[in-house]
């Protein structure tokens, strides 16, 4: 056997014991020979690597047409041609229709509903229950309280109340294409090169194994990881990799950007609206600016300054967030607050992220970057800087 | 400055990534694992950023992607290659050393040159190839679902390799000269 035949058997994993000792030997003392075995393998890398890349091009990525192509056929013989003509039909007349209907359909699955969804499939929106198949070209929304469909690989999606997506299926895994709302993913490993990726109308996110979310609409797409690592690119040359606490945000014609969604998002279970009932924080992260209102009712200032707040935070909308600090009583529900405020019970935990209020006034105003770091305030120990610096500074963002 | 250092080391292992996944698949002989391995590779980049100090950083890159792909060695020992460090030592030495002289420039060249000889060559060629190197379909399935002789399967692949290096040598050849 000469060298060449070695190198091949150890690329094609065919190598005896015998002849894996004599490739040993080659490497070890033949410097030449493990010159040529180093090029030769490398070179079958490239050429995999290489052709792959150009039968992926040659067939576009998630159509439904994806699949390993059948080698040429016309040298078969007349023999294996009739056998193969004569089976299926004689498989359809013995089984009949309805079983090949439901066969094929089952090729064109691509998981089980697990929490009821609508599709619209053929024209008509049907709604899906439990345990019914998906196919890959239906178009999925969620119902009204939200749906999830498990794939055929393990992995979850889960559809927030007004979200719609299209998943297919090819020999490179799952694609995703989130059209708006939001999907909530758990992506089972990936094996065998197979990768799972969502789509939004401005944004690629490649999945290497790992827990994450996905908001999409005409103008904005964002992605919050929760566990593991995600790829994502805004389908041109920007692309980052975003961990656990961080968020890849874009606009339409804006830049790829990403941000410690961290803190923000650690606050998100201690939250409420002025009501004291659950309601959306999650916008948050998107805020870089958080600020931090600190007041009594018993006090005639943060009375009035609560009031002068409502009318600014109306007129002046911006990259900010205001979260009300004291949950006891009734001052947000008197007072209507339009912002975020600490659930009752909850402010040792919220002191625990973000600290006690730094003065002993009863009154104070805080501003917070995305990482917890306080910019200004209001009032530090028993010194008074006053409030009116801090909206000229919210005005501004 | 560290974000920076961390952005750099994930930058350099995407534009990395066909070089990589070669390597890994020079010591797995097996594509889909080489990638797999380059995935879990890129996860441990990104968590263990700060041990890598200064130097080659595409060699550091290796070094966890040879880990990588020893774990797998030792979790699917499916062939005799498989099986034997000593095997995977020597063909990890020698594929660092060629790959330390030639550089990545030289392997993304050599890649391209590549790219465009493959367009010479038949479909039904392209595809044995993939089958066989990629999917690991053996060359007794291949004659029998292409209805060829195995001898004949082994020819095509031969000769396409044949043809894929000396169009590719000629092409970075010329490149050089130019």
């Amino acid at each position: 056997m000469n060298n060449e035949e070695l190198f091949e058997k150890y690329v094609s994993a065919t190598l005896s014991e015998a002849e894996c000792e004599s490739l040993k030997v080659l490497l070890r003392d033949d410097p030449r020979a493990a010159r040529d075995f180093a090029c030769y393998v490398d070179e079958t890398a490239l050429m995999v690597s290489v052709a792959e890349e150009s039968q992926q091009q040659q067939v576009p990525e998630g159509s439904a047409n994806n699949r390993t192509r059948r080698p040429q056929k016309r040298r078969e013989s007349a023999l294996r041609l009739a056998i193969k003509v004569f089976v299926p039909l004689a498989a359809m007349l013995v089984i009949g229709a309805y079983v090949l209907v439901d066969y094929v359909q089952n090729q064109k699955a691509i998981g089980e509903v697990a929490v009821a969804v609508q599709v619209e499939r053929n024209g008509a929106i049907v709604t899906l229950e439990e345990k019914q198949l998906v196919y890959f070209d239906d178009k999925v929304s969620s119902s009204t309280d939200g749906g999830r469909l498990k794939l055929l690989d393990g992995s979850t999606v889960t559809l927030s109340k007004g979200a719609t997506c299209q998943v297919s299926k090819s020999t490179h895994g799952f694609e995703v294409s989130l059209k708006n709302g939001r999907g909530e993913f758990e992506v089972s490993s990936q094996k065998n090169g197979k990768s799972f990726i969502v789509m939004t109308p401005l944004l690629r996110t490649t999945v290497i194994g790992t827990h994450f979310t996905v908001d999409a609409d005409d103008k904005t797409s964002r992605v919050r990881v929760l566990e593991g690592l995600v790829k994502v690119d805004d389908l041109k040359n920007e692309a980052h990799f975003v961990e656990p606490g961080e968020l890849a945000v874009i606009e339409k014609g804006g830049v790829l950007s990403k941000k410690n969604a961290q803190k923000a998002m650690g606050l998100a279970p201690y939250l409420c609206n002025a009501q004291g009932e659950d309601c959306d924080v999650e916008y948050l992260e998107s805020k870089n600016y958080i600020v931090l209102l600190y007041a009594q009712k018993w006090d005639p200032s943060s009375r009035s300054f609560v009031l002068q707040l409502m009318e600014f935070y109306k007129k002046f909308p911006g990259d900010y967030e205001v979260i009300f600090m004291d949950a006891e009583g009734d001052f947000s529900v008197k007072y209507k607050m339009p912002w975020l405020c600490v659930k009752d019970g909850m402010e040792e935990e919220v002191a625990k992220l973000l600290g006690p209020n730094p003065a002993t006034y009863p009154l104070n105003l805080v501003i917070l970057d995305q990482e917890g770091k306080v910019l200004k305030q209001a009032a530090k120990g028993s010194k008074w800087h006053g409030t009116d610096s801090l909206l000229l500074n919210l005005k501004k963002l | 400055m560290q974000e920076t250092k961390r952005e750099e080391i994930l930058r350099t292992a995407l534009n990395d990534q066909h070089i990589l996944t070669c390597y890994a698949y020079s010591l797995l002989q097996d594509w889909g694992l080489a990638k797999d391995a380059y995935q879990e590779m890129l996860i441990t980049a990104s968590s263990k950023w700060e041990s890598y100090k200064a130097g080659n950083l595409s060699a550091w890159l290796r070094v966890i992607l040879k880990r990588k792909a020893f774990d797998m060695m030792k979790s699917r020992k499916k062939s005799i290659s498989f099986a034997d460090e000593e095997l995977f030592s020597l063909v990890d030495k020698n594929i660092n050393s060629l790959y330390e002289e030639k550089g990545h420039e030289y392997h993304e060249r050599k890649r391209d040159a590549m790219k465009s000889c493959m367009k010479n060559l038949r479909q039904e060629s392209l595809e044995i190839l993939l089958a066989f190197y990629k999917d690991r379909v053996s060359c007794e399935s291949l004659a029998q679902k292409l209805g060829k002789t195995v001898n004949s399967i082994w020819l095509t692949l031969s000769r396409s390799r044949k043809v894929l290096r000396k169009c590719a040598l000629e092409k970075l050849a010329n490149d050089e000269l130019s």
